[in-house]
């Protein structure tokens, strides 16, 4: 017998009985086996399959160990298929080989995974890690949250405060004004009430010609048409003025309102007020009021700048129409404003005033009403005299006219 | 209609830039008995009362090309006292309480009446003496008394507790209870205890009032004298014969 006949009937099957025999062919007992290898088999194989769709799938860590694990497991089931095999047909150096290579497996899965022990224990831990960062993230992302609302209802209460300030600053100039408007209406009712009572005493005295009374009269008249002059440029602050309607209104007339409010405080404190030709016939497209409201604290601005100044003291209004624009200046006789503090006079609550003299938001809000109107306020840094401008289109598209402003 | 004798005779200087006011006033004046000189800004009127003999001077507070309020300063920086009658607008730029330590008079608002202004010009052109021997006034009129007790007018002065003017005092820290309007008629009695044992008592008319203090000064108030006490007056009249300031209400205590 050759050495390959001799090793051909070692392995041969031939010398050895198929398993069946050992379980007496028992019915039962075979099925049992037989059903429960094939199932384990199959869920190994069904395991190492999934396995090897996942790690496809998905970027799982250490998936080369994965790999091997499915390995490992598919040959467990080549076994347990082995067995079943085993039951008819003596198979059993197949089995003995399948079972090799599936103890190869499982060692050298087993040793890798002693051997990866500390790479899986840090992935472990940055997990974890990242699990505590994802809680604590969470818990930032309530914080912000509730930050959030509570910036939103501070803005919102801001809003209403800022709301409240242009009041109050519009409170603020009325009660400034008032001083103005005070003298400008009790000289004229002076005059009435004086003359009146002179005219009374005359009439007792018997002194009273036709000449004298028709004198008087239209005196009266006149001074008590200069009162309802002022009243009638109380209009514009007689409301806010930022909800009125756009219309076209005459430049000239809105320069006119504001000066009758402030223009005896110019001619008793000696500031020469001058107001350049402007024709009736310019007109602007805006609020009137609002534009009142500028001109005036510009004009007020101005006076307070120069009132107490040495030397030549005027303020001037100017008009002129570029292109689409037409431009109001207000000049006074100051050497312009300081380069450091050009950048704050528009700013909110900016004043160089002393205490209760100037809330600081009379250029502000007046800069909010020029843009609201799609113009601009601005200071004319190369005027050698503190200039003013204000801006205003002719006409303006109105859908997109602002409806908030102040 | 009131005694004209006492305007009769009198220089009367307005100054005022609204000729369709100072005509009238100047008219009636006229017609009083009075001489009267007319400017239409206070350096014109100060001329005129360096030239002239002035014996009351009526003059707006704010007017083109010369203020009354300088020339209030200017007039009573000379030697001669001419009382003057501010004529301010109500919401002048001017405080009250400062056109009196300034040394007015009186101050009387536009629009005033005619009545008023005669009733305050004769008022000013009776010397003080005779003025302040009026009789009381009777009590239900008076609103308020104040009561002090001082060391002496100096040390009161220096406390801020009061201070003399040519026409009133101030009085420093009134209690919440002793404020009253401003033209409403107070009496008061001040013993000052040391020294010649001084005591002021009479009424007065409460012509400013400042309820808080500000940053420079304290709160208080200025009260006008209208009658003093026969034994007060004496002693009132040779102190306010004496002070430097041209004050006629001071503002606060030195």
């Amino acid at each position: 017998m050759s050495l390959f006949e001799s090793l051909d009937s070692y392995f041969s099957q031939a010398a050895f009985m198929p398993h069946g025999h050992c379980y007496l062919w028992r019915p039962a007992l075979v099925w049992t086996h037989v059903i429960t290898d094939l199932l384990i088999g199959s869920a190994y194989v069904g395991i190492s399959v999934t396995l090897y769709v996942l790690i496809r799938k998905i970027r799982l860590p250490f998936s080369a160990m994965v790999l091997a694990f499915g390995i490992f497991i598919a040959a467990c089931g080549a076994t347990h298929f082995m067995e079943v095999w085993n039951l008819w047909q003596a198979d059993y150096w197949t089995a003995a080989l399948v079972k090799a290579l599936t103890a190869a497996a499982s060692v050298a899965t087993c040793l890798w995974l002693v051997q990866l022990r500390p790479q899986i224990f840090a992935v472990a831990e940055s997990a974890r890690l990242s699990e505590q960062r994802r809680e604590a993230l969470e818990l930032i992302n309530l914080e912000l949250e509730r930050r959030t609302g509570e910036l939103q209802r501070t803005n919102e209460a801001l809003a209403e405060q800022q709301k409240l300030l242009a009041h109050s600053a519009k409170m603020s100039a009325l009660g400034e004004m008032a001083g103005g408007i005070a003298h400008e209406i009790n000289s004229p009712l002076a005059i009435i009430t004086i003359r009146a009572k002179v005219l009374a005493r005359l009439c007792q005295r018997g002194g009273l010609t036709p000449q004298v009374v028709e004198r008087e009269a239209e005196l009266l008249a006149k001074t008590a048409m200069r009162i309802g002059d002022i009243i009638k440029g109380l209009r514009a602050f007689a409301r806010e003025g930022s909800h009125d309607a756009f219309e076209f209104a005459s430049v000239k007339s809105m320069i006119e309102d504001a000066l009758v409010l402030c223009q005896t405080r110019f001619k008793n404190r000696d500031v020469l007020l001058e107001v350049g030709d402007v024709s009736d016939d310019v007109s602007a497209h805006c609020r009137p009021v609002q534009i009142t409201q500028v001109i005036l604290n510009l004009l007020s601005n101005a006076f307070d700048a120069v009132v107490e100044a040495n030397g030549e003291r005027w303020v001037k209004v100017s008009v002129e129409q570029r292109d689409a624009h037409i431009e109001i200046a207000v000049t006074d006789s100051g050497l312009g404003i300081p380069r450091d503090l050009q950048q704050k006079i528009m700013q909110p609550f900016f004043t160089t005033k002393e205490v209760g003299k100037g809330t600081g938001l009379g250029l502000s809000i007046s800069k909010g009403i020029a843009e609201s109107h799609r113009g601009s306020l601005e200071l004319d840094t190369m005027s050698p005299h503190t200039r003013f401008v204000l801006r205003l289109p002719k006409s303006m598209a109105m859908e997109g006219a602002d409806e908030e402003s102040s | 209609m009131k005694n004209p004798a006492s305007l009769v005779g009198k220089t009367v200087l307005i100054v005022e830039d609204e000729d369709e006011l100072r005509e009238p006033l100047a008219l009636e004046f006229e017609s009083l008995g009075s001489h009267v000189f007319q400017a239409s800004n206070g350096v014109q009127g100060y001329d005129i009362i360096t030239q002239q003999d002035i014996d009351v001077v009526i003059s707006d507070i704010r007017m083109p090309g010369g203020d009354g309020i300088e020339m209030l300063s200017k007039i009573k920086a000379l030697p001669r006292r001419t009382p003057v009658v501010m004529l301010i607008t109500g919401f002048s730029d001017v405080s009250l309480e400062e056109t009196y330590a300034r040394g007015a008079e009186a101050i009387l608002a536009k629009p005033f009446d005619l009545d008023d202004i005669e009733t305050t010009v004769e008022r000013l052109l009776t010397p003080p003496a005779e003025r302040w021997a009026a009789p009381f006034a009777p009590p239900e009129r008076i609103k308020r008394h104040l009561e002090r007790t001082c060391e002496s007018l100096e040390a009161a002065a220096r406390e801020g507790v009061l201070s003399l003017g040519k026409g009133g005092f101030f009085l420093g820290r009134p209690q919440p209870h002793e404020k009253t309007n401003v033209g409403n008629l107070v009496s008061f009695h001040v013993t000052f205890e040391k020294g010649e044992a001084l005591v002021f008592e009479g009424t007065g008319i409460l012509r400013w009032m400042r309820p808080q203090e500000t940053a420079e000064l304290q709160s208080g108030c200025g009260i006008e004298f209208c009658s003093l006490a026969p034994n007060t007056r004496d002693a009132v009249l040779r102190l306010v014969e004496k002070l430097p300031s041209p004050s006629y209400l001071p503002r606060n205590a030195p």
